[in-house]
């Protein structure tokens, strides 16, 4: 026999997994969605959009100047450790932005498998989340939503998994960095009320330990202060938090052209174009739009979920029988924990009048994708064929949209094809 | 986690893992067919001394007076009218006199004589003719090839006579070249 002949023998004899498609579509969208995050990312030399509200506000930590950013100082002290580590370079800039934007393609992944109990749900929420332009555009600026969503989803795992007290320490002290970011990760406060105090997951009284979640909020916030050289005591800290409290109820003009109301977010209207430089016959462009189909998914499979959850809370009350086939009837828990993440950083902006912009919807659609992600699962194992189509098709449309998240040098023409909303551009 | 994972249904139904690659491979067929849909575009070389550049500038014709740099040294012959801010330096021929500009996507870029280049210096001169009030002057773009100098990292700049001076930072020092009018 030769050579040849034994090696194809060979391979004839090699079992594949029945799951490979699976394993090599999700691993390359994996790759493709960490290479486009990691690629250029010094380009633009220059600021971009809003990266010098945070940059130029990261630079007094390092020379002790002072702050006048409107949110807490944890963001802008990430920045600053990356500055300080890579220098005052865009790289250095945006280093911080990246590692979290890859850091929340495997929280994504470890969310959903804990809540689905699939390895494959777990795969395809990181493939979902890694090749999505939303995410990608926001890992690699120097801008705090990504940062953010971070803590939502890592505030989120340790919210669903806590059993005991140290749990709930450990979930409260993730919200406690949340809120340090940006003030709207205070939401995650319901949803550690909601698992502990309502649902009792884990020990009632364990709610108290929220109280971890204000001694991180206080540290990270003296720890700005002392470095600014300014008074880092509690009282000081606290009227520095009642100041920005303030300073943002009292944005509720909405004459920012980028703003735009919450319930256009779904649609999407005004996705915003966070870089764009002109080239000879083109541009290098970034926009913050998400890939469409997963955007479109995501409505859909929140949509029926509520009527999902509420059809189930009818039945209660009827005391009928629950469904227990169908992706909502077989995944309650994570229905109802996904909905809950998803609608809880929407809620502020819901409920006031605060100026709003399409970054502050990242977080619930990091959830969002979650739940696309357990549904596209479930038909996957019912319908293998059906469901690998679907996640190659969003991978296909990914590698479409790539160069406008990615800010590859391409032509006008082909930029109107890809933002063919007017708005979008 | 583990156990549960073990329970799950096997995919009882649909292709052959070989026709799953099969999909793999026609789907990443498709893939760089998409990728290419974004038409040819000529990448910029990386920035270095010596390389060349088109810049589109944004010009209006009175920066001429009122754009000013400040650079202690020399850069190969070619300086900014301060060598600290308010210590001025006596500037004998203007195409040596370097002044900030900024391209169309925010690039500043510190270019020698830009004024002095032919097609930038009639058009500067006919918006003059026009109007000396500043913000009556139109704004317009020469489109420039720039040589680039060196890489200065201490740079301040002022965009007007009465302005502030920017804090330091860094900027190209360039020679520019074939610049035409948009």
């Amino acid at each position: 026999m030769t050579f040849v002949n034994r090696l194809r023998s060979s391979a004839a004899r090699v079992r594949l997994s029945p799951d490979v498609g699976l394993l090599v579509v999700t691993g390359l969208m994996i790759l493709f969605g960490v290479g486009l995050r990691a690629q250029g990312l010094g380009f633009p030399p220059h600021f971009t959009f809003d990266e010098h509200h945070f940059v130029e506000n990261a630079r007094p930590y390092l020379s002790s100047g002072i702050d006048r950013n409107d949110h807490p100082p944890l963001g802008k002290l990430l920045i600053a450790l990356s500055m300080r580590w890579v220098g005052d370079t865009p790289t250095g800039w945006r280093l911080f932005p990246l590692c979290f934007g890859l850091v929340n393609i495997a929280l994504a992944g470890a969310l959903a498998g804990r809540l689905f109990r699939d390895w494959r749900a777990a795969a395809i929420a990181a493939a979902f989340v890694a090749v999505d332009g939303f995410f990608i555009s926001y890992s690699r600026t120097a801008l705090l939503d990504g940062m953010l969503t971070s803590m939502f989803l890592a505030s989120a795992l340790a919210i669903v998994t806590a059993r005991r007290w140290p749990d709930v320490l450990l979930a409260s002290a993730l919200v406690g960095l949340a809120v340090s970011i940006k003030f709207s990760g205070i939401t995650l406060v319901a949803a550690l009320v909601m698992m502990t105090l309502v649902l009792g997951r884990a020990p009632r009284l364990a709610v108290l330990g929220v109280g971890s979640a204000v001694v991180v909020y206080y540290a990270q916030y003296a720890l700005g202060l002392a470095l600014t050289g300014r008074d880092f005591a509690p009282r000081a800290v606290w009227e520095a938090t009642l100041s920005l409290t303030k300073h943002h109820l009292a944005l509720t003009d909405m004459t920012n052209p980028a703003t735009s109301h919450w319930y256009t977010w779904f649609t999407p209207r005004r996705p915003l174009l966070l870089a764009q430089v002109p080239v000879e016959g083109g541009a290098r462009v970034m926009t913050s739009l998400g890939n469409p189909l997963l955007w479109w998914g995501v409505n859909f499979v929140v949509l029926s979920g509520i009527f999902a959850l509420l059809e189930s809370a009818l039945r209660r009350l009827r005391k009928l029988p629950q469904r227990i086939d169908g992706f909502f009837g077989e995944h309650r828990f994570a229905l109802f924990a996904l909905l809950m993440f998803y609608l809880l950083p929407i809620v502020p902006w819901i409920v006031s009048r605060r100026d709003s912009y399409i970054w502050h919807y990242l977080p619930a659609y990091g959830f969002g994708l979650i739940l696309v992600a357990g549904a596209a699962t479930h038909l996957y194992k019912r319908r293998l064929g059906a469901g690998l189509a679907a996640l190659i098709l969003v991978a296909e449309i990914s590698v479409f949209y790539a160069p406008v998240w990615g800010k590859y040098p391409i032509t006008h023409r082909a930029i109107a094809q890809r933002l063919f909303v007017s708005t979008w551009r | 986690m583990m156990a549960a994972c073990k329970k799950q249904l096997r995919p009882a139904q649909g292709p052959s893992p070989r026709a799953q690659l099969g999909m793999v491979g026609l789907a990443l067929l498709v893939a760089a067919a998409l990728w290419s849909t974004r038409g040819k575009i000529a990448r910029r070389p990386p920035l270095a001394p010596g390389v060349e550049i088109e810049a589109p500038i944004t010009l209006v014709a009175s920066d001429r007076d009122d754009l000013a740099c400040s650079i202690e040294r020399e850069v190969n012959g070619l300086h900014c009218a301060f060598a600290a801010p308010e210590r001025s330096r006596s500037s004998g021929d203007r195409r040596l006199l370097v002044a900030p500009y900024l391209t169309l996507d925010r690039e500043l870029y510190l270019i020698a004589g830009l004024f002095e280049q032919p097609a930038v210096r009639a058009r500067a001169e006919r918006d003059r003719a026009l109007t000396t009030n500043r913000d009556a002057q139109p704004r317009f773009t020469a489109h420039c090839r720039l040589e680039l100098v060196e890489l200065v990292r201490d740079v301040r700049t002022r965009w007007s006579p009465s302005g502030p001076w920017s804090p330091p930072s860094e900027a190209w020092v360039a020679r520019p070249s074939n610049c035409r009018i948009e």
